[in-house]
């Protein structure tokens, strides 16, 4: 009986594996035609001055909320500002933050407090106040002020009640965007019919110099977090966004910086607040809107880095960010298994979620019982040694060959380091995940699925937040890193990329 | 992905089945036939197949994968030095463009008067060079790179000199003609850009082109360069589809067409017999930068139209032109529009500013259901004139409570520094 069980589970297992490797080989090609597809776009230069010049060009809001951010939040709302797009306004919701955040905001952009008539098109926690900048060098900038949420779902939702454009861009405040994100972005927009929401890459901030809310230099990080991250996302998004926008079956729209039509955002019924994955919960709402009303649809990713964030500079802090996308993800198919194989939802029900399904969402199930049963089999003597090296050898070269693809993509589109020891460096980290940053992202990811079993309590830690320059901290004394996160339910960190985004 | 490639694409894997049979066979035949030069593929064929013999196919496949890694490695690394070698070269070179002829381009681009080919022969420091393949494609990047700098200051003709004294448009022609059919789009908006003319018998070949795109690409481009009659292509498209890009290209080809002196034919005929929803109520926004008032006249009947885009059109249409006679005809149309037209159509009134109808934004603000359609009237009425914002300050007086807060609003917007909010419909 045991030698049956073992021998069918490795069997599946093997087979598994098989599939998922297929599987981002299918990816990596899809990728690349997604590359292609994109350099034959129009040309920029001629686009760019169209779009300065012409009256039809459609205005986008960056709405970004912004909780308890008083270090950096003067930097990151002048780097928003700072776009070079013709017709945009910057909307900074103050999510009842306890520090001086608001004060900061005031002080620092001429703000006065104006009487507005609140229309609540989506349900948001009580609005407290609108102010505007009396200086016209500010006048794109809105501020809103309201009671705390909780999660980051309730301040976007007040942001869009506020929006006026018909288009937003949904980003953290402390994300530092390109100075042609919005244009990037909207390029695809404008290009095709029917785009509801349009991904651009993001990558680590940590390692880069930043002046003037400006990233000058690209740089890979140093630290082994930040540096594996960078990876990680960089294969998220060059390979597994960029091969599922080939074929229209996004899984999701970053967080941390994604394009939408603001309509569709609202007819879906806005960010959810109950969920931890709201970028994914909403992409989802918006593509089951347009599939239930029979609306064509276009769910993009682009290849242009139009974001930088400042990701997790430990494990620590690396635990409660993971923690937090198993748990999301698992509350998103807790909601949404209903859309899975069925033909009406078309890529999204009968492509993109059974994939993140089997092959994202039991990934890590897999992963824990097949290392207990290996660990079962060699103390018994049960392993043929030989074998278990060339299965493990391929796993690990195709892993390779993933993570070089991708700085090869990387390399062709948009060279986005310079200099061969930061590609390196990359190659080095490439070398060492499986070993050293993979195992702790599965056991992350099931320890946010057993929260989301055992009905546990979300908490949002204190993100440890270095900032980029401290012009605006003259009388702050304390130490730049914060301390760890505690158990308080009204602290939270927004964040960047989902569960959905760890391809 | 480009022709050539799918069909070598395809014979890879017509053929590879047949190799995988011989793969098979080779083992058996080795030790009768004699040796032979296709025996040397059946050799390594037969190692192949005997390295793992009496493993599990398991062990055998995975052996497999593990070899295209090792190739699909060996195979990125040269891939990247490559293209490594590629750029480094187009940097050089792009490098040595820019330190030669940066300057005496802009400075020929940005001279007023017409400057004779020698003169900018000296200008440049002009060394004659026969270019081809990459360097004449990152001479044309340089171009639109100094074209860009220029921007509003360039002078076209000098630009034009500089095109032909580098033969760039024979580099382009060419690229039009046997160039790769994906990247022709871009090479058509080089010549927009630049503003250079291609002859016809270039381009007439492409208008039927099966790629829809470049099909519509070019007529977009006889859209500008078209003397006598633009939109004789525009009719006959077959897999015409609009995108929002299109409004904002066209809008600025025809302004294009009118700094240059060129007729704009009235949008009239084409809007009678256009299907596509988006593009007609493009053509009927449009109609108030190049057409006469008989032909704004003639878009008043979309006010009522059952198409809501239309409708949307028409008020934009009236707005941008300031048409003052449409006044009455959208006031009259008020009641049978939805909330969000109402909401477009004292925006229209608003913008048209004629300053008559101060009486109908009071109407309005008296009978309107909707908050935010009241908002709209009562800032109309501040913005609107004299007249109307005396009849603000009297509306604000009587009030009810619910309202106050809108009108301290419109104050509050209007006293910021270049303020006023946008309605969002």
């Amino acid at each position: 009986m045991k030698e049956s069980v073992l021998f069918f589970y490795g069997y599946f297992v093997f087979f598994y594996s098989m599939a998922l490797l297929l599987s981002y080989a299918v990816l990596i090609w899809l990728a690349y035609i997604s590359l292609t597809r994109s350099y034959n776009t129009m040309m920029d230069p001629y686009v760019r001055r169209i779009i300065r010049r012409s009256p039809y060009t459609p205005g986008v809001s960056i709405v970004a909320p912004a909780y308890n951010e008083e270090r950096t939040i003067v930097d990151n709302v002048n780097s928003l500002l700072l776009q070079d797009y013709p017709l945009f306004e910057v909307v900074i919701v103050n999510d009842g933050s306890t520090d001086k955040t608001l004060d900061k905001l005031i002080e620092n952009f001429d703000l006065v407090e104006v009487p507005y008539q609140y229309n609540e098109r989506i349900p948001a926690k009580p609005f407290r106040g609108l102010y505007r900048s009396t200086n016209p060098k500010y006048e794109r900038l809105t501020v809103v002020d309201k009671e705390n949420g909780g999660t980051k779902a309730d301040p976007v939702n007040a942001g869009l009640n506020v929006a006026v454009y018909p288009y937003f861009i949904n980003t953290d405040v402390d994300c530092i965007l390109a100075p042609d994100a919005i244009f990037k972005c909207m390029r695809p927009m404008l290009e095709m019919k029917d785009v509801i929401a349009v991904s651009g890459v993001m990558t680590m901030s940590n390692g880069c110099t930043v002046e003037d809310g400006r990233i000058v230099k690209n740089r890979v990080p140093n630290t082994p977090a930040p540096l594996f991250q960078t990876l990680e996302y960089m294969r998220s998004f060059l390979i597994g966004k960029m091969g599922w926008s080939a074929i229209n079956a996004m899984p999701n729209v970053s967080g941390g910086y994604g394009l939408f039509d603001r309509d569709v955002a609202i007819a879906a019924g806005g960010y959810s607040s109950d969920s931890l994955a709201e970028d994914m919960d909403m992409l989802i709402r918006m593509i089951g809107y347009c599939c239930d009303f029979k609306r064509p649809y276009r769910v993009v990713q682009i290849p242009d880095t139009c974001c930088w964030t400042e990701g997790p500079p430990n494990l620590s802090v690396l635990y409660r960010q993971r923690t937090r996308w198993g748990h999301g993800l698992m509350q998103t198919y807790g909601k949404y298994y209903r859309m899975m194989f069925k033909r009406k939802y078309r890529q999204l029900g009968l492509i993109t979620l059974p994939y993140i399904f089997f092959f994202e969402l039991l990934a890590p199930f897999i992963e824990a019982v097949g290392l207990v049963t290996f660990i079962y089999l060699a103390l018994t003597g049960a392993v043929n040694w030989g074998t278990a090296l060339v299965i493990f050898l391929v796993v690990y070269a195709f892993c390779l060959v993933l993570s070089l693809v991708v700085v090869f993509y990387d390399y062709i589109h948009s060279r986005s380091y310079r200099g061969f020891f930061a590609y390196f460096k990359l190659i080095v980290a490439a070398l060492l995940e499986p070993f050293f940053y993979h195992p702790f992202i599965v056991f992350f990811s099931l320890r946010g699925y057993f929260r989301f079993f055992m009905r546990q309590r979300v908490v949002w830690g204190e993100m440890t937040r270095k900032g980029f320059s401290n012009k605006n901290n003259k009388d702050d004394d304390k130490d730049e890193d914060a301390a760890p996160a505690t158990d308080d339910g009204n602290a939270y960190v927004y964040n960047t990329a989902s569960a959905a985004d760890n391809q | 992905m480009h022709m050539k490639s799918r069909k070598i694409a395809a014979l890879v894997g017509l053929v590879w089945p047949s190799v995988l049979c011989a793969a098979d066979t080779a083992g058996h035949r080795m030790s009768e036939l004699e040796f032979s030069g296709l025996d040397t593929l059946r050799y390594y064929l037969s190692v192949w197949q005997n390295q793992f013999q009496g493993y599990p196919w398991v062990v055998k496949v995975s052996y497999t994968i593990l070899l295209l890694c090792a190739a699909g490695v060996v195979l990125l690394a040269v891939l990247m030095l490559v293209q490594h070698i590629r750029y480094r070269r187009r940097d050089r070179f792009m490098k040595k463009l820019h330190k030669k002829y940066y300057d005496g381009f802009r400075e020929v681009c940005m001279t007023e008067r017409e400057l004779s080919e020698s003169e900018v022969r000296d200008i440049i420091d002009y060394e004659e060079k026969h270019w081809k393949g990459w360097r004449m494609k990152s001479l044309c990047r340089f171009f639109v790179n100094v074209r860009e700098s220029c921007e509003d200051k360039l002078v076209q003709r000098n630009l034009t000199t500089l095109v032909r004294l580098f033969n760039l448009h024979v580099y382009l022609e060419d690229k039009l003609t046997f160039g790769f059919s994906s990247n022709k789009v871009r090479y058509l908006q080089v010549v927009q850009y630049l503003q250079i003319l291609i002859p016809e018998s270039v381009l007439v070949r492409l208008l039927n082109s099966h790629d829809a795109n470049l099909s519509k690409s070019v007529r977009i481009y006889y859209l500008w360069a078209s003397d006598y009659e633009p939109f004789r292509f525009m009719r006959r498209q077959r897999f015409y589809y609009y995108r929002p890009f299109d409004s904002l290209e066209v809008h600025e080809i025809l302004k294009e067409r009118h700094a240059l002196g060129k007729i704009i034919p009235s949008f009239r005929p084409y809007i009678a017999v256009v299907d596509d929803r988006y593009l007609k109520s493009f053509l009927i926004r449009e109609v108030a930068s190049w057409g006469t008032d008989e032909d704004v006249e003639a878009m008043m009947p979309f006010f009522t139209d059952d198409e809501m885009a239309y409708r949307r059109a028409a008020f934009a249409c009236m707005g941008e032109r300031r048409y003052e006679p449409a006044e009455q005809r959208m006031i009259d149309s008020y009641n049978v529009q939805t909330e969000p037209m109402r909401l477009l159509l004292l925006e229209t009134l608003l913008q048209i500013g004629s300053g008559k109808q101060a009486d109908f934004f009071v109407r309005v603000y008296k009978e309107a259901a909707s908050r935010v359609t009241r908002y709209a009237a009562i800032r109309g009425l501040y913005r609107y004139s004299t007249a109307g914002l005396l009849q603000f300050q009297r509306l604000k007086q009587t009030a009810p409570e619910q309202d106050r807060l809108l009108f301290e609003q419109v104050e509050a917007f209007a006293r910021l520094s270049n303020q006023s909010p946008i309605i969002s419909h």
